[in-house]
């Protein structure tokens, strides 16, 4: 038996295969005698949800332009092939040359949530790599992490050599840039690379900062080690978005993965400014394609996938300031090519009897909505303007299109958070199904159906609200039984999160360094695949924190002062601290802040360049 | 809003293509294999007749779905267009649009219906410590033997049946080059009676002794499709 006819035997025996043979049409293959430098590209989740994240997707585009990088990507086994892996000794590979990572010069891993961090870690010890960067020598690879987390990757920062902070399509090929120069020029060091990496705009080295603490645990002192390494690190951003490389291909998952479609990226940014939204503040300023741009860009796609179905991202699609024009762009070719659009992230208050005859036009979808709090005065404390009246104008006009499942984002345990205000979570959902009945049934689909789904508050760097506590995981949880006793509407169905993973989530979003500890030992007790219910353990978490002399509280519930030195605080995301305080005020006083299309508000992210059209000078 | 009108009057043809789906696309399913065939037809700008209604698919049937482990050589699948195509250009314009592992190796207007499929022609490598020609010889008798009573897993449970009639033929040989047992079987592949292989090898590795281990495995490729009377089938 030849060693593939091994691998097939073992592929024979694990659950959906076809996430393990690679071989996808649309992937790019290099010769890997032929490239200077190879970089894998991870993401440390199940290739079904990873093949669906479009960062991935744009910035595999942009190494491989580059002749001489070759990008690959690896994603986490499932733990039926994990435990075949492991058993047959077979380390992790990419799905274009089935290679092992060590052979790469560089690994990049994706850091979309914090609840991953375990993940890249499994996925660099299948790998063969060792897991702390002072472990690893000048032969490994360079580990690199990017994606959200990046803002505060602290809790990870001993296992990176360097974060791409913001975005990384124009930083990302700098680096690589720079490894090859300085490999070409002779007496590559590590050290030497990692010196010369920090001064690269956007990019963070860990290992340059040293951390320091006070008695009472709160971080004392965050200083460079080194004159020429930045004290701050701003993050990159594209300028011209609308110029910027986008993908002409994608590669296609021969499996079903969770977002299998056309992507196009409208706009990067959002004009609300959410108080809990990490991404709203984190990706500002906002930045728009043109639609001509766009609707060319989903043309091209389409002719090279053969998809079905058109989606356009954004934070907030209803605040592109040229929807109309880009649907009728789209739904010259669309309906005739049998291509479907959808609009995920549509807001309440921008829905419309139009906008749903264009979106509807070719396919039919269940609707979802996120009012996020029950009260109107919760919803002034985390600036999200809509209103009732919006849900029921929204609510209706779906109905009387046919619609009869509505789906309800909500949050609990948001700062200020009273029993009304749980209370009004039911109320609200009461609405909906008022609004159903007092339709005439002729005028109405049959089969109502309303699911409230509601996720626990994180605090998170970078919001307004990063100061505040999460509430005590008991809290939480009488919470969830408070409003499940609320909700006793027949035809509402109610979803809560675990609040446990929330919890956990917690401690990480706004850990520090002193975290590295517990996510190495719960790597070597086997803890990966912390968002995936099935894998999630929270005793053996809390026995690891025990262990490692970690109290979780302290990261999660802990109110932090607004002179205090937080985790993040090298990290410079373009809006000022002081922007973020000042809102933290206005939260407190259920005041709303105008959006950036009504009124700048001098959060400060104008400094980074960008379109600007809505920002103050 | 109006359903298309899939190209207006002209009427709509069946074509069938005889593909291949090999190496690792042995482990994508039917649906899989289906929807990345769906995408390489739009991608090759076949003109796809879609169903009218409100939610329009194309229409694409396949003789016998294939289960997730075995490859192919000949799988016949049916796809329905607005319009005659000229079959080269169509297969040169579905042979860049493929993914490495499938191949359409012809495309024609079918003058059969694929439910007149009748029998599936498989070669089988098993792999196992002992193999050799003793071992080939008894599992060559045994397929040879009047009744072969298997297991069978059904919805409503498991029963006993007899599949030597869905056997139409079947030769084991030791193959010393890659010390296998090399199979040639012919099963049923009428939808009433269709045998899966596997079934098969269950039988023969619980008859014939063959042992399981780590050296342990199987492969198997369609290799023909034929008509109730043996001819190949088009």
């Amino acid at each position: 038996m030849t060693h593939q006819q091994r691998i097939d035997t073992l592929l024979k025996t694990v659950s959906k295969p076809g996430r393990y043979i690679g071989a996808e049409y649309g992937q790019v293959q290099k010769d890997s005698a032929a490239v200077k430098l190879r970089f894998a590209l991870c993401f440390p989740d199940t290739y079904e949800i990873g093949m669906s994240n479009l960062g991935v997707r744009i910035l595999y585009d942009v190494l491989n332009r580059a002749e001489d990088i070759a990008c690959e990507r690896a994603y986490a086994p499932w733990l039926d092939m994990d435990r075949a892996m492991r058993a047959h000794g077979i380390p992790l590979c990419t799905m274009e040359s089935g290679e092992q990572l060590t052979a790469f010069e560089m690994v990049g891993f994706s850091l979309q949530y914090e609840l991953c961090y375990t993940t890249a870690l499994h996925m660099l010890d299948l790998a063969g790599i060792p897991l702390y960067a002072a472990e690893r020598d000048e032969s490994a690879p360079l580990i690199i992490g990017g994606g959200p987390c990046a803002y505060n990757a602290e809790p990870v920062a001993d296992f990176f050599d360097v974060f791409a902070i913001g975005e990384a399509e124009e930083s990302l090929p700098e680096l690589c840039r720079l490894y090859i120069r300085m490999k070409e020029a002779g007496g590559y060091t590590k050290q030497g690379f990692l010196r010369e990496a920090a001064k690269i705009g956007g990019m963070y080295v860990p290992s340059l900062y040293e951390v320091s603490y006070r008695e009472d645990g709160r971080v004392a002192g965050i200083v460079p080690r080194y004159g020429d390494v930045p004290a701050k690190v701003r993050k990159r951003i594209v300028a011209d978005l609308d110029s910027a490389p986008f993908p002409t291909h994608f590669v296609l998952p021969y499996i079903e993965t969770v977002h299998d479609r056309v992507v196009v990226e409208v706009n990067r940014g959002c004009i609300r400014g959410c108080r809990f939204c990490q991404a709203g503040m984190v990706c500002r300023p906002n930045r728009e394609k043109k639609p001509e741009t766009l609707a060319r860009q989903a043309r091209c796609l389409y002719e090279n996938t053969g998809y079905d179905e058109v989606s356009l991202v954004s934070l907030s699609i209803s605040d592109y300031s040229k929807l109309d024009e880009l649907t009728r762009l789209l739904l010259t070719w669309t309906d005739d090519a049998h291509v479907g659009l959808s609009l995920p992230s549509l807001r309440l208050d921008s829905f419309s009897q139009e906008l749903m005859e264009r979106v509807s036009s070719v396919r039919q979808g269940g609707l979802t909505f996120a009012p996020e709090a029950g009260t109107q005065r919760l919803r002034d404390v985390i600036n999200k303007n809509i209103t009732e009246a919006d849900l029921v104008r929204a609510v209706d006009i779906a109905f009387r299109n046919g619609k009869s499942s509505v789906k309800l984002y909500f949050m609990q345990g948001l700062p200020t958070e009273g029993q009304e205000d749980l209370r009004g979570i039911a109320r609200l959902a009461d609405k909906v199904t008022e609004t159903y009945r007092a339709i005439p049934k002729e005028q109405r689909s049959r089969g109502l159906n309303v699911t409230v789904s509601v996720s626990c508050f994180i605090p998170k760097p970078f919001t307004p609200f990063q100061w505040d506590g999460q509430d005590p995981l008991g809290t939480l949880e009488e919470k969830q039984q408070f409003l499940r006793g609320e909700i006793t509407n027949r035809q509402v169905r109610y979803h809560w999160h675990d609040a446990r993973a929330s919890h956990l989530e917690a401690v990480f979003a706004r850990g520090d360094r002193r975290l590295a500890p517990a996510l190495a030992t719960a790597c070597r007790e086997g803890l990966f695949f912390d968002a995936w219910d099935e894998c999630f353990d929270f005793d053996k978490w809390m026995e690891v924190f025990r262990r490692c002399g970690i109290d979780p509280t302290f990261y999660a519930n802990r109110v932090m002062e607004k002179d205090e030195t937080l985790p993040w605080d090298m990290i410079d995301c373009g809006v000022s601290k002081a922007f973020l305080w000042r809102e933290r005020e206005r939260a407190y006083a259920a005041r709303p802040t105008p959006n950036c299309a009504e009124q700048c508000s001098g959060c400060g992210a104008n400094c980074l360049g960008g379109e600007g059209r809505w920002c103050r000078a | 809003m109006v359903p298309s009108m899939n190209g207006g009057a002209q009427t709509p043809v069946w074509v069938r293509l005889r593909m291949r789906k090999a190496g690792p696309l042995q482990f994508i399913s039917h649906l899989d294999f289906l929807r990345t065939l769906q995408k390489a037809l739009v991608r090759a700008g076949l003109p796809l007749w879609y169903s009218m209604g409100y939610n329009p698919i194309p229409k694409i049937s396949v003789a016998a779905p294939l289960s997730v482990g075995v490859s192919s050589e000949c799988e016949l699948v049916d796809v329905r267009l607005t319009r005659p195509v000229d079959p080269e250009r169509a297969v040169a314009a579905l042979r860049e649009n493929l993914p490495v592992h499938m191949a359409v190796t012809e495309l024609y207007v079918p003058e059969t219906k694929l439910s007149a499929l009748a029998w599936i022609g498989y070669e089988v490598q098993v792999f196992t410590d002992g193999a050799s020609d003793g071992l080939a010889a008894a599992c060559q008798d045994f397929l040879a033997s009047p009744v072969i009573m298997v297991l069978k897993k059904t919805k409503s449970g498991e029963r006993e049946s007899n599949i030597r009639p869905q056997i139409k033929e079947a030769a084991c040989r030791y193959d010393p080059a890659a010390d296998c047992l090399a199979l040639r079987l012919v099963l049923s592949a009428q939808q009433a009676s269709f045998l899966n292989p596997e079934y098969v090898l269950g039988a023969l590795k619980s008859a014939c002794g063959i042992a399981e281990g780590a050296a342990q495995g199987h492969t198997i490729c369609r290799t023909g499709v034929f008509a109730e009377d043996m001819q190949p089938f088009r």
